[in-house]
C-alpha cells in the first residue's frame, strides 16, 4: 500500500513537469509582446527595449527557460507584471474563495449524483430513470453561466432569500459563507451533478446483473443494502474516475461563476491576468489549477484501494 | 406428514424480446424433509429456473411464475417481498454455480458470512463474525479466523465454494439449493465438496434439493431423481430405481451417455452413445411428447398426444407412452 502510494506520487512528477514546459511554450508561441503592453501605447523602441531587458526577454529561449524552471522549483511564480506583487501572493489571497466553491460543489455533487445515479440504476427502464435521466442530460447541457444567472435571478431577485453575489470569508462565521456561496455551489455543481449521476448509473446497472447480487439477495439481503453496499462499492472505481475528471469542468466552470457571483477567488484573477496580458500571473494560475487536478486524481488513485482490494499495489 | 416442500404445477415464463419462452410448463414435485432430491436434465430444460423460482430470484419484470409453491404450508407465490427475504437465507438457502462470481470481490468473506446471521439471527456484529469464524472452520477452511477479513480473489474454486456452502448454512436452513454446485469445479475438488454437503446434510438434517447435468454427482448424493426435459419433469424415481430401471427413454439415453469406468477407450467395439438432435426452443413448444423428435422409440401417438405424468410401481413415476423397463400393465 505505501509503496503504491510512493509509486503514485513519483508518476506525477514528470506530468508536472510536462505541464510547466507546455504552460511555458504556450505563452512564448502566444501573440503579443508583453514588454509592449507594460510600456503602454506611446513608449520609444528605447523604453520597450530596456523593458524587455529586464524582463529576460531578451536571452535566448532555453535560458529563458531554466531561469524559469528554476525559480519555480524553489516555489516562485515570479512577479505580477502590473501590481508587482509576487504570484504566489496573488494566489494565496485569493485561494479561500475558490477552494471553498470547489469543495462545496463537489460535496453537494457528490451527495445528489451518486444516490440519484443509483436509483436511476434500480429503475431502469421507468418513468423515474428516464426522467432522472433527462434532467441530468439538461444539467450537463445548459452552460454554467446561464444556470448561474437563473439561480440568482429566482432565489437572490425574485425570492431574496439569498445575497446575489459577493464572498464572504469563512472568518466571519460558517453562516454568512454558507449564505454567500450556496448559490454558485449549485449552479456549477450542475453539470458535475449530470457527469456523476449518469457514470453511477451506467456503473451500478453494469454490477447489478453480477452474480454476486443475486447472491446478496437469495441471502435475504434487503434491497437498498444491495443497491448502496453490494452494488455501489463495486460500482466505486469509475465513480471516482470521473469525479476526479470533473475536476476539469470546475477549473473551467470557476472561472465563470466567480466572473458572475462577483467572487474573488483565483478564477477572477485568471480573467483579470489574461485581459491584461499579464504573464506571470496567467503563467502561475494555470500552473495552480493544473496542478490541483493532478493532486485530485493523485487522491483518486489512493482512493480506489479502499474501495477495491483487488487493485495491486 | 406433508412434505417440506410441494411445488405444483408450476410454469415459469419469461418474456423476451424473441418473444414468450416457456422454460417451465407444469412441473410438480415434493420434498420431504431431511432427504436430498436431485433434478436432472440437460441446458435448457428449466432445472435451474425452477430452483430460482422456489427463492422467487428471477426477475420480477419480465417473468411470470404460476401453481403453488408450498414450503412449510406457506405459500411462497403469495408472500410480500418482505416476508419472502425473512425466508431467503434463513429457511431456505442456496448455492449457485459459478463460486468465481457468485462472492462480491469487494467485500470480505467475514463480512458476506455475518450479513445473513445479522439480517435473520440477530446478531450483532462481533456474535455474528464469531458465529461465522465457526462455520468456515466447519467447512473446512484452514485458518478460518484469518480467512474471515481477506477478499474473494485470494482464495480458489474450491475454497470459495465452501464459503458459499458456509454462508448458505449459516442460519441452519431446513432446505438447501444447490444449482449445479460442482460443475465450474475441478474433478477432485467437486468429489471434496460433494462429501462436505454430504456430511453437513447429515449434521443438520437439512433436505437438499441438487440441480445438476452430472449422473455422477446424482448417484453420490440423491436419494430421489426428477428428470426434466424441455420444461416438464418426465421420470421421476428413487436414484436407486432410476438407475437400474429408467422408464423413460430419455433418461435410459442420458445413462447410456455416461462414460463408466472400467471401460476401454481402446476397445473398439465400445463408444460412448448419445442422444441425437437437441433441446427443443423454449419459444415454440410443439405438440405431443416434447422428446419424441429425438426419441428413437416415437410412434405416431408420441408426436400427436403428449404422455401424462403416471405413477409405476414403487413411487416411481414418468411421462412415457412406450417406457423402458416397464412391468405389468401395457401402456397405450
Amino acid at each position: 500500500m505505501g509503496t503504491y502510494i510512493v509509486k503514485r506520487i513519483l508518476a506525477t512528477i514528470p506530468v508536472m513537469a510536462l505541464v510547466a514546459v507546455v504552460v511555458f511554450a504556450l505563452l512564448y508561441f502566444a501573440p503579443g509582446d508583453p514588454a509592449e503592453v507594460i510600456a503602454g501605447d506611446h513608449a520609444s523602441p528605447e523604453t520597450i527595449a530596456a523593458i524587455r531587458q529586464s524582463l529576460g526577454l531578451d536571452q535566448p529561449l532555453p535560458i529563458r527557460f531554466a531561469a524559469w524552471a528554476g525559480q519555480l522549483l524553489q516555489g516562485d511564480l515570479g512577479v505580477s507584471v502590473f501590481s508587482n506583487i509576487p504570484v504566489v501572493t496573488l494566489i494565496l489571497q485569493r485561494l479561500e474563495p475558490t477552494m471553498s466553491l470547489m469543495v462545496l460543489t463537489t460535496l453537494i455533487a457528490v451527495v445528489v449524483a451518486v444516490p440519484m445515479g443509483v436509483f436511476a440504476a434500480s429503475r431502469s427502464g421507468t418513468w423515474l430513470d428516464r426522467a432522472l435521466m433527462g434532467g441530468a442530460v439538461l444539467g450537463f447541457s445548459v452552460p454554467v453561466f446561464a444556470t448561474s444567472y437563473l439561480l440568482a435571478w429566482i432565489f437572490s431577485m425574485k425570492l431574496q432569500w439569498l445575497p446575489v453575489q459577493g464572498y464572504a470569508p469563512l472568518a466571519n462565521g460558517v453562516g454568512t459563507w454558507f449564505v454567500h456561496l450556496i448559490l454558485p455551489s449549485l449552479a456549477l455543481a450542475s453539470v458535475y451533478i449530470a457527469l456523476i449521476a449518469r457514470i453511477t448509473r451506467t456503473a451500478v446497472l453494469e454490477v447489478l446483473h453480477q452474480d454476486y447480487i443475486r447472491t446478496a439477495k437469495a441471502k435475504g439481503q434487503g434491497h437498498r443494502t444491495i443497491l448502496f453496499v453490494h452494488a455501489l462499492k463495486n460500482a466505486a472505481v469509475p465513480i471516482l474516475t470521473v469525479i476526479g475528471l470533473g475536476v476539469a469542468l470546475l477549473i473551467g466552470g470557476a472561472v465563470v461563476t466567480e466572473s458572475v457571483f462577483a467572487i474573488p477567488g483565483i478564477g477572477m484573477l485568471t480573467v483579470d491576468a489574461i485581459l491584461q496580458r499579464d504573464y506571470p500571473v496567467i503563467q502561475g494560475v494555470v500552473l495552480f489549477f493544473s496542478f490541483m487536478y493532478v493532486l485530485v486524481n493523485l487522491l483518486v488513485d489512493i482512493a480506489y484501494t479502499f474501495f477495491d482490494p483487488r487493485i495491486e499495489y | 406428514m406433508a412434505p417440506l416442500l410441494s411445488i405444483t404445477d408450476l410454469q415459469v415464463h419469461f418474456r423476451t424480446p424473441r418473444g414468450v419462452s416457456r422454460a417451465v410448463e407444469g412441473v410438480s414435485f415434493d420434498v420431504n424433509a431431511g432427504e436430498t432430491l436431485a433434478i436432472v436434465g440437460e441446458s435448457g430444460s428449466g432445472k435451474s429456473v425452477t430452483s430460482m423460482a422456489v427463492l422467487r430470484l428471477l426477475p420480477t419484470k419480465t417473468t411470470r411464475v404460476s401453481g403453488s409453491i408450498r414450503f412449510e404450508d406457506r405459500e411462497l407465490l403469495d408472500l410480500s417481498e418482505d416476508e419472502m427475504r425473512g425466508i431467503r437465507g434463513n429457511a431456505i438457502s442456496m448455492i449457485f454455480q459459478e463460486p468465481m462470481t457468485a462472492l462480491n470481490p469487494v467485500l470480505t468473506i467475514g463480512s458476506q458470512i455475518a450479513e445473513a446471521l445479522m439480517l435473520h439471527q440477530g446478531l450483532g456484529k462481533r456474535q455474528a463474525l464469531a458465529r461465522g469464524t465457526e462455520m468456515l472452520d466447519l467447512v473446512g477452511i484452514p485458518a478460518a479466523a484469518r480467512r474471515m477479513s481477506d477478499y474473494p480473489h485470494k482464495l480458489s474454486g474450491g475454497m470459495r465454494q465452501r464459503v458459499m456452502i458456509a454462508m448458505a448454512l449459516a442460519c441452519e436452513p431446513r432446505l438447501l439449493i444447490a444449482d449445479e454446485p460442482t460443475t465450474a469445479l475441478d474433478v477432485s475438488i467437486q468429489a471434496q465438496i460433494l462429501e462436505l454437503m454430504r456430511s453437513l446434510k447429515a449434521r443438520t438434517g437439512a433436505a437438499v434439493v441438487i440441480v445438476t447435468h452430472d449422473l455422477g454427482v446424482v448417484a453420490e448424493v440423491a436419494d430421489r431423481v426428477a428428470v426434466m426435459y424441455a420444461g416438464q419433469k418426465i421420470e421421476e424415481a428413487s436414484a436407486t430405481q432410476l438407475f437400474a430401471r429408467p422408464h423413460h427413454p430419455y433418461t435410459s439415453g442420458l445413462l447410456r451417455a455416461m462414460p463408466r469406468l472400467g471401460t476401454s477407450l481402446h476397445d473398439p467395439d465400445w463408444t460412448l452413445a448419445s442422444i441425437p438432435g437437441q433441446v427443443p426452443s423454449p419459444f415454440s413448444r410443439q405438440e405431443g411428447c416434447a422428446f419424441a423428435p429425438r426419441c428413437a422409440k416415437a410412434k405416431d401417438v408420441c408426436r400427436r398426444h403428449r404422455p401424462a405424468l403416471r405413477p409405476a410401481e414403487d413411487g416411481h413415476s414418468h411421462a412415457c407412452h412406450f417406457p423402458d423397463n416397464a412391468t405389468g400393465a401395457d401402456h397405450v
